[in-house]
């Protein structure tokens, strides 16, 4: 119970006048205010509809089981932070999904709200229920629950579609799902074939909340962000977000310069974060680096680089700009094999990986993480055995430096996701993957710290992310049955899933199995601008 | 080093913000501020702040204290004036002395 995550009223939060705007959007997030209030997209999209004098944005989160309990015995409807009205109220109720566990939260969000779950049982006067984020790339799992999906970034159709609203809002529902079906990016299930992925061209001059709200409780991601680049070059052939992010876009140096400034003014925050989904690849990114850390050195204003790849450039980079001595650097070898790590288009070799390692125990870092998945394509106990030989020589190399060296591996299993050249292969079974964690656990070395994600979790992940239609029903069946915050190991139960897909006669298993090359996947008519053909010549 | 004490209310709008998250409500309020604050040596500094007893959550009190160490003389007038400036609703400076 932790009662200020309900209570709004944060530094930068914006109320406005309820009966001066004609437009109204309830921004939601289908997990804890924590998580929600970590997510750029969601400050992102709040701040642009804020800034039209006619239009108002509110947040509302998931509330956390005992919560939910309250609301529903009071019998008491979910409202947002700013006004504390019921979602009903609301023209446009937005839910930004970043990942598939968090479906079953948004059936709570929808039923506390009494709207109802599926879209074709909405009335005249519901609020139209629109889904954006990364889990748009495939909306089938969800198109039932939804009235309208945004498809890639939204800072340039969240205008376009707010504007379309505007002079239809008296109009009946069909007209309005009808208009906003038009608009390049929006895919309306039941209306539109098909959908275009959006992204903005002018990502430099992209808009930037410069006044983000500053959470009065700990968040997940507790610091002031400035995004440096968009896409990512390297094109891992398991990597979603590398795909789907395209094309690579970097931030000028002096508007990077220019919004750090003013976050650091308006926040306070005591970190500021350069992200991107490989920030050594910003041409600029050691010289921004030194500027900030120059720049705010006397207000102890740490700069962070997450997301670098771990090099000596790199290792030493951080030592000269962070103020915080990190006490650990985490690096991503994917598989143990050179041979496996091409297969997967990991572009890192055996020599790289030793490279990296030797400059962070030359820096005096002690510990270091290293990230491997199992269940990769073509893998064999050989890739498997490699991780603990790789593990080894790590620990070997660490040891040559301190006696205090530790290593830890992090194993998670592979999940083939879509618009990934590995969108057909097969994902191995709960079964098979806790075979493979206990030949690694059994091989390695006892002084490797060993972790690994939880098998079924990757299980229900697979299944969602590579999922269809039927699923839908999946979702509602295991909501009623008691499942909630599936991302939270206290929350989630397998056995109210596979009694949700038994009532509805259908076996999760097959959504793992491999895809023919020449089926029609469902989320194929999300173009993302990678076509197929250079997905499967990928894959070769 | 100049020391001050500065006397706050915690009122309805912010009464169940926790010590620890009122805390770092404060520090990111002095760091906007400009204020002179010292710092902690060593790799994690941080904001030389002694800080009264923690009230429980869900309880708005009137005169909350802490004392704030500074790297240079302020007057105390104006250190109520730029935290009261950067503040959230429900927090409030009430007085401020050298001590």
């Amino acid at each position: 119970m932790k009662p200020a995550r309900y209570v709004g009223n944060e530094l930068h939060s914006i109320h406005k006048d309820w009966d001066k705007c004609s437009l109204r959007v309830a921004l939601a997030y289908p997990d804890l205010y924590e998580v929600g209030m970590s997510n750029l997209g969601v400050q992102i999209l709040y701040h642009i509809i804020n800034e039209q004098p006619d239009s108002l944005a509110e947040r509302v989160f998931a509330p956390w089981p005992d919560m939910e309990n309250q609301l529903t015995t009071n019998g008491s409807q979910l409202t947002t932070l700013e006004s504390n009205k019921p979602l009903k109220d609301f023209d446009l109720v937005g839910f930004s999904l970043g990942h598939e566990l968090t479906y079953t939260n948004i059936v709570t969000m929808l039923k506390l709200a009494n709207i109802p779950v599926f879209r074709t049982e909405r009335k005249e006067d519901d609020p139209i229920i629109l889904a954006g984020g990364p889990c748009t790339f495939n909306p089938e799992p969800i198109r039932e629950l939804f009235d309208a999906f945004v498809v890639g970034e939204g800072e340039e159709v969240i205008l376009e579609l707010l504007n379309i609203l505007k002079p239809f809002r008296q109009e009946p529902r069909a007209i309005r799902l009808q208009a906003l079906a038009k608009i390049s990016g929006i895919f309306v299930p039941g209306i539109s074939q098909q959908v275009k992925k959006r992204f903005v061209a002018d990502f430099s001059h992209a808009p930037v909340p410069t006044r983000p709200i500053v959470p009065f409780i700990e968040t997940i991601h507790d610091r002031a962000a400035v995004e440096v680049m968009r896409g990512c070059k390297w094109g891992c052939k398991f990597c979603q977000a590398g795909w789907t992010t395209l094309p690579v876009r970097q931030r000028d140096q002096e508007r990077i310069l220019q919004i750090a400034d003013e976050l650091i003014k308006n926040t306070g925050h005591e970190e500021l974060s350069l992200l991107s989904l490989s920030s050594s690849d910003h041409s600029q990114i050691a010289e921004i680096a030194k500027i900030l850390a120059k720049k705010y050195e006397k207000q102890r204003v740490n700069i962070a680089l997450p997301s670098m790849r771990t090099n000596s450039f790199s290792v030493k980079l951080a030592k000269e700009i962070s103020r915080v001595r990190s006490s650990s650097i985490t690096l991503a070898p994917e598989a143990g094999t050179q041979r496996l790590r091409d297969v997967i288009g990991k572009n890192m070799t055996e020599a790289d990986i030793e490279a990296g390692v030797r400059a962070v125990f030359d820096e005096g870092i002690e510990a270091i993480k290293l990230y491997f998945m199992i269940g990769l394509p073509t893998e064999t106990d050989e890739d498997l055995l490699g991780i603990c030989q790789l593990g080894e020589k790590i620990l070997r190399l660490g040891k040559e430096k301190t006696r205090r060296a530790r290593v830890t591996i992090n194993l998670s299993t592979f999940i083939p996701k879509p618009h990934t050249p590995l969108q057909w292969e097969r994902q191995i079974s709960i079964e098979e993957t806790l075979i493979k964690q206990k030949l690694i656990k059994q091989h390695a070395d006892r002084r490797l710290d060993i972790r690994w994600h939880d098998a079924k979790t990757s299980f229900l992940e697979g299944v969602f992310s590579r999922g269809d239609a039927k699923l839908n029903q999946v979702i509602v069946k295991a909501w009623e049955l008691g499942a909630r915050f599936d991302a939270w190991s206290e929350h989630f139960q397998l056995d109210r899933w596979l009694q949700a897909f038994k009532e509805l006669a259908l076996d999760p298993n097959q959504y793992l199995q491999e895809r023919p090359l020449e089926e029609k996947l469902p989320w194929d008519y999300v173009d993302t601008g990678v076509n197929k053909e250079v997905l499967l010549k990928c894959r070769r | 080093m100049p020391k001050v004490k500065v006397v706050y209310s915690k009122g309805e709008e912010v009464k169940y913000i926790g010590h620890r998250d009122l805390m770092r409500t404060f520090q990111r309020a002095i760091r906007r501020s400009g204020l002179p604050i010292a710092y902690s040596q060593g790799f994690n500094p941080h904001m030389k702040i002694s800080w009264g007893q923690a009230l429980k959550v869900g309880t708005a009190a009137s005169s909350q204290e802490a004392i704030l160490e500074l790297a240079d003389w302020v007057n105390p007038d104006l250190i109520t004036q730029r935290l009261n400036s950067q503040l959230p609703i429900g927090l409030a400076v009430t007085d401020a002395s050298m001590i």
